[in-house]
């Protein structure tokens, strides 16, 4: 178990002396977390993560980059504790440019970020959500971009979430289309999923499990007036399941308050029409009532600058269905020594049996601090 | 007599006056000489934002390229690493490295400060000739920090997209560039004012070196502008203001 954070120390020395020696950049970020859930009964459960992010800048070779960068998870831990360091590579690729197509080939982000707080066409469901990301948007796939003008392209996907296989229903693929019209940003997509059992650790991954295989979207984001507005359509199909739809709808402002400081706001309505779930996982996970076929939210966003180097920010979740919420109040500043601090806390609310109250799956209360350090 | 001795120095008062006058520039002769200057038709420099506040300091350092209202900066500091800004006309796209992902950034932000400085994108990422967004009149001369500068006033030009209604410059007489300006918006606010503390001669034009911009709507804050190098119209590659190119 320590070999693995003895291994990778010395790995971080070594990648240190031979940036220096052989030109090649590297940098990424340690961080510490604190986290806590307080469950409706009262017990308190808390967990102590260290992690370190390393990335590889590497000169291109002509028109070819090389990407590197990896997490391991829990290396002090590993070392002073009874924990298993964690290694997870999140690039590792081949990049192959010229004026008509990009050629991406091996681990790789794919995120189909258009600007919303939830993205219910994305590439990978449940990757970036209200300004959070996760692990699951890395993923071994081929890509190729072409442009059609400075603005406008088409991405073509296919992935492999179980690693490269010639198996066709192991593999996931993708298209994304995207237009530049009179300062909007438009795209279309299509994906279909891989024809694997993906992780249930949780009532998202069961949702997300049931959610059909193929899917079309569209979205668009651009200004009205000093709204930045934006939207999405999705549609849900496959074989032998009900399909469903998606409509989201959000807009962001800023506004000046005292000393020149801009309160940035960020609101949108998610509906989605979730027929394909089966009765019993409409109750039990969604907590809707058995002939409930749309569920509905309203996302809000609060983000106050203190100063240069402070800012305070809110995110809650609504289910406007049965009134049940979440609000995460959160707070990050630069310390003296480049580190950042930022603690949040997330509390639940709603009547019981609402979808985000406090009960058997969603806790009172959850709080983490974490310090990180670029480098 | 008496009326002839009157003409006579009502005339030498007329030809004087009219000989400064003539020897004198205009405003927009001014304003012209110091775009001659100032403006470039495609820019490459590295340069460094210092964010002040109070006692304490964060430093950004980006590379930054330029061409009329286009630009693009690309951070190289740890916290900002690989984040890229793309400003094309009044578009604005910002690229997360981590994610790779690139995401249309709403209208209103272009006045917001970039990377939580004092200088917004529109001021960092434009280059466009002064002339062609204010109109300008001369109103005084004044020493600035032991230079003789000119004093003027742009007026935002009908139809121009400007960041500040009103401007109020001072250019300095003798190397003809902008020593400090006053950015006011059209209710007559002082918003912002920039003091530019080096000047460099390169390429046989006198250059801005290190600027500093002060937002007057905030309290202890300040951000330094400091170009480490700059090249002046430079080829730059074909399609760098590009989404193709930001990935």
């Amino acid at each position: 178990m320590r070999q693995t954070s003895i291994l990778t120390i010395l790995f971080l020395l070594l990648t240190v002396l031979a940036a220096q020696v052989l030109a090649i950049e590297a940098g990424g970020e340690a961080e510490v977390s604190y986290s806590g859930v307080l469950s409706e009964a009262g017990d308190f459960k808390d967990e102590f993560i260290d992690r370190i992010n390393l990335e590889f800048f590497l000169p291109p070779l002509g028109n070819t980059e090389f990407s590197y960068a990896f997490q391991i998870s829990k290396p002090l831990q590993d070392l002073l504790a009874d924990e298993t360091a964690v290694y997870f590579a999140k690039k590792l690729y081949l990049k192959h440019k010229s004026d008509k197509i990009h050629l991406t080939l091996g681990r790789q982000p794919v995120s189909w970020s258009f600007g919303s707080l939830l993205n219910p066409v994305d590439y990978t469901l449940g990757s970036v959500a209200l300004d959070e990301e996760n692990n699951s948007k890395y993923t071994d796939a081929v890509e190729a971009y072409i442009p059609f003008n400075w603005n406008s392209g088409l991405s073509l996907v296919a992935s492999f979430p179980e690693g490269f296989t010639s198996k066709e229903a192991h593999r996931k693929w993708g298209a994304r289309a995207r237009f530049g019209v009179k300062g909007y940003d438009l795209t279309l997509n299509y994906v279909q999923e891989a024809d694997v059992a993906g992780p249930t650790a949780g009532a998202l991954d069961e949702i997300l499990g049931a959610i059909p295989e193929k899917r079309i979207g569209v979205t668009f984001k651009g200004d009205l007036r000093d709204f930045g507005v934006y939207g999405a359509y999705g549609h849900y199909f496959g074989e032998g399941v009900k399909s469903g739809d998606s409509y989201l709808l959000g807009a962001d402002y800023s506004y000046n308050l005292i000393h020149g400081t801009k309160i940035i706001f960020q609101m949108e309505y998610l509906g989605v029409e979730v027929e394909f779930l089966e009765p019993r996982l409409r109750k039990n996970l969604l907590k809707m009532d058995s002939d409930d076929q749309r569920i509905d939210f309203f996302i809000g966003s609060l983000k106050y600058p203190l100063d240069d180097f402070s800012s305070i920010a809110l995110i809650t979740m609504v289910n406007l269905d049965d009134g049940s919420l979440f609000l995460t109040p959160s707070y990050l500043t630069t310390l003296p020594g480049n580190f950042d601090l930022e603690i949040k806390a997330t509390l639940f609310g709603g009547k019981a049996g609402g979808l985000f109250a406090p009960g058997e799956a969603m806790p009172k209360a959850v709080i983490a601090v974490s310090l990180r350090y670029p480098f | 007599m008496k009326r002839s001795v009157v003409s006579f120095f009502s005339l030498i008062a007329v030809s004087i006056i009219a000989n400064l006058a003539f020897s004198a520039l205009t405003a927009e002769e001014i304003i012209k000489r110091r775009d001659d200057n100032e403006h470039y038709d495609t820019a490459r420099m590295e340069a460094e934002m210092i964010i002040v506040n109070r006692n304490r300091k964060l430093t950004k350092t980006m590379t930054i390229y330029a061409q009329d209202d286009n630009g693009l900066a690309v951070f190289s500091n740890p916290r900002d690493r690989g984040t890229k800004f793309l400003k094309r006309g009044d578009d604005l796209w910002i690229f997360f490295p981590e994610a790779e992902d690139l995401v249309k950034i709403s209208g209103h932000m272009l006045n917001q400060g970039m990377m939580g400085s004092d200088f917004s994108y529109q001021d960092m990422l434009e280059s466009d000739k002064l002339t062609d967004l204010y109109r300008f009149t001369l109103i005084g001369e004044e020493n600035l920090a032991g230079r003789p500068c000119y004093v003027l006033e742009g007026i935002a030009r009908e139809g121009k997209q400007v960041s500040y209604y009103r401007r109020k410059s001072w250019v300095d007489r003798e190397r003809f560039v902008g020593l400090k300006e006053e950015l006011y918006a059209q209710s007559g606010r002082l918003l912002k004012v920039m003091t530019v503390t080096k000047v460099e001669k390169l390429e046989d034009r006198w250059y801005p070196m290190v600027a500093v911009m002060e937002d007057k709507l905030r309290k202890d804050t300040r951000t330094e502008f400091v170009i480490k190098s700059i090249e002046f119209n430079p080829k730059l590659p074909a399609g760098i203001f590009t989404l193709e190119n930001l990935r």
